[in-house]
């Protein structure tokens, strides 16, 4: 069994209080969390030192873990005869047992320390996993089947599992019981999985509503129109009522990511064409002749009442 | 490859879930989740059932905490405190995205920019 020296990983003089220590773990934690350090050892790093709090932080597994003395970093050690007793009962050896390991069956009730009598194992939960996957729209909305890898210690597997239709962006979904196996009793554990959307070229999903950008001409919006739109479902053809504005939004009921429950939007932009024909000119001349509008004055007043 | 029947449970307001279960989820006591219900921090859904029943939308962000609680060794309070400005985070990135989705084509920031 290697020596790790816990004192060394926090930083921290052997003789250090609790405060100490726990003040000393803080710090590397902030330093080397996962969340936090983009720094390529910062996983291991955070791991050590949790493994050293987690030790020096408990009265009785540091009084076991001071038993030792102070043998040099990575020195292999005997622990004491007493220790397999307590931690690894009826085994020949527990020459391949992690130090971690055996200080943190401690607290599980696996070892008691000397004296504990017959130790009962708690049952313990298998692991939870978590996981995303990233669906495209026309996916979310029907539904489909996607293959989740899961790899722990005992290997990695392939599920194959069936998202339901109508998910949305960020939607988080729980299957209970398909994580790691339970030991000594414990309960399986679960999958938790984080739904992604990805961009669409058309859509952009809020909730489980979809939005897109309707570009019409101006005596569309003006005269009404029937336009074909895209859906997630194939083109429909829209009504676009007479005198609809720039920002109006035309609802496709039931065309979102839940069919039947939630709905495309149709934002409304007006467009010019950039150049006009001799013909055109001619007429938009007339209209702005003729024409009383003044999107200056009417449409704001007409925004006012709206 | 397993393939096998999916039961989901959405973890979101639309679901509900016991004191038990959720403790179990969240690796955290029922008595500490009555503590955090003292601190208002989390709330149960109004019921006469014999145990008290969350939305299931808690389960992420109280497994968050927990993680964080575990990962920093961070008291109880803290964690109330915590969940409440997750929860908080939570929303105005909820807010951000329906905004982006409303908006009209060039004024949109894509979140990749």
């Amino acid at each position: 069994m290697k020596y790790k020296d816990y004192y060394a990983i926090l930083g921290v003089p052997r003789g250090a209080d609790l405060d100490e220590i726990k003040k000393a773990y803080r710090k590397l934690a902030r330093t080397y969390h996962p969340d936090v350090s983009k720094s390529p050892d910062a996983e291991a790093r955070f791991k050590e030192a949790a493994e050293a709090y987690a030790t020096l932080k408990d009265a009785t597994k540091r009084a076991a873990y001071d038993e030792l003395g102070h043998p040099p970093t990575g020195a292999e050690f005997k622990p004491p005869p007493q220790w397999q007793q307590d931690f690894a009962p009826g085994s020949a050896s527990f020459e391949d047992i992690d130090l971690a390991d055996l200080l943190a069956a401690m607290g599980r009730g696996q070892a008691g320390g000397a004296g504990s009598g017959r130790r009962q194992a708690m049952p313990i939960k298998g692991r939870d996993f978590e996981t995303s996957v990233t669906l495209t729209l026309e996916d979310a909305r029907r539904g489909t089947s996607v293959n989740l890898t899961l790899a722990d210690a005992q290997g990695e597997r392939t599920l194959q599992v069936t998202i339901p239709p109508g998910v949305c962006q960020d939607q988080k979904l729980r299957l209970r019981g398909k994580g790691g196996k339970g030991h000594q009793g414990g309960p399986d554990g679960d999958i938790y999985l984080h739904i992604n959307l990805a961009p669409h070229a058309v859509f952009r999903p809020d909730h489980h509503d979809l939005y897109f950008d309707l570009l019409l001409a101006p005596w569309e919006a003006a005269l009404g129109a029937e336009v074909q739109v895209p859906t997630l479902d194939g083109a429909v053809l829209l009504t676009v009522p007479a005198g609809t504005r720039a920002g109006r939004k035309l609802r496709l009921r039931g065309r979102g990511l839940t069919a039947g429950a939630s709905d495309l939007y149709a934002i409304v932009h007006i467009d010019v064409p950039a150049t006009l024909t001799e013909r055109e000119r001619v007429l938009y001349q007339e209209l702005a002749k003729v024409s009383g509008f003044n999107p200056r004055v009417n449409g704001f007043k007409e925004k006012a009442h709206v | 490859m397993f393939d096998e029947p999916t039961e989901w449970l959405s973890l979101d307001t639309s679901a509900r879930i016991s004191l038990t279960e959720l403790a179990e989820c969240c690796d955290l006591t029922a008595t500490e989740l009555d503590e955090l219900v003292d601190y208002n921090a989390l709330a149960p859904l109004d019921g006469v059932a014999s145990e008290q029943v969350f939305s299931a939308h808690w389960v992420v962000p109280l497994r968050t905490v927990a993680k964080l609680r575990l990962d920093f060794d961070l008291d109880l309070f803290t964690v109330a405190m915590m969940l409440g400005q997750l929860n908080r985070i939570a929303q105005l990135e909820q807010q951000v995205q329906s905004l982006q989705a409303r908006l009209p084509l060039h004024l949109r920031v894509m979140q990749h920019e």
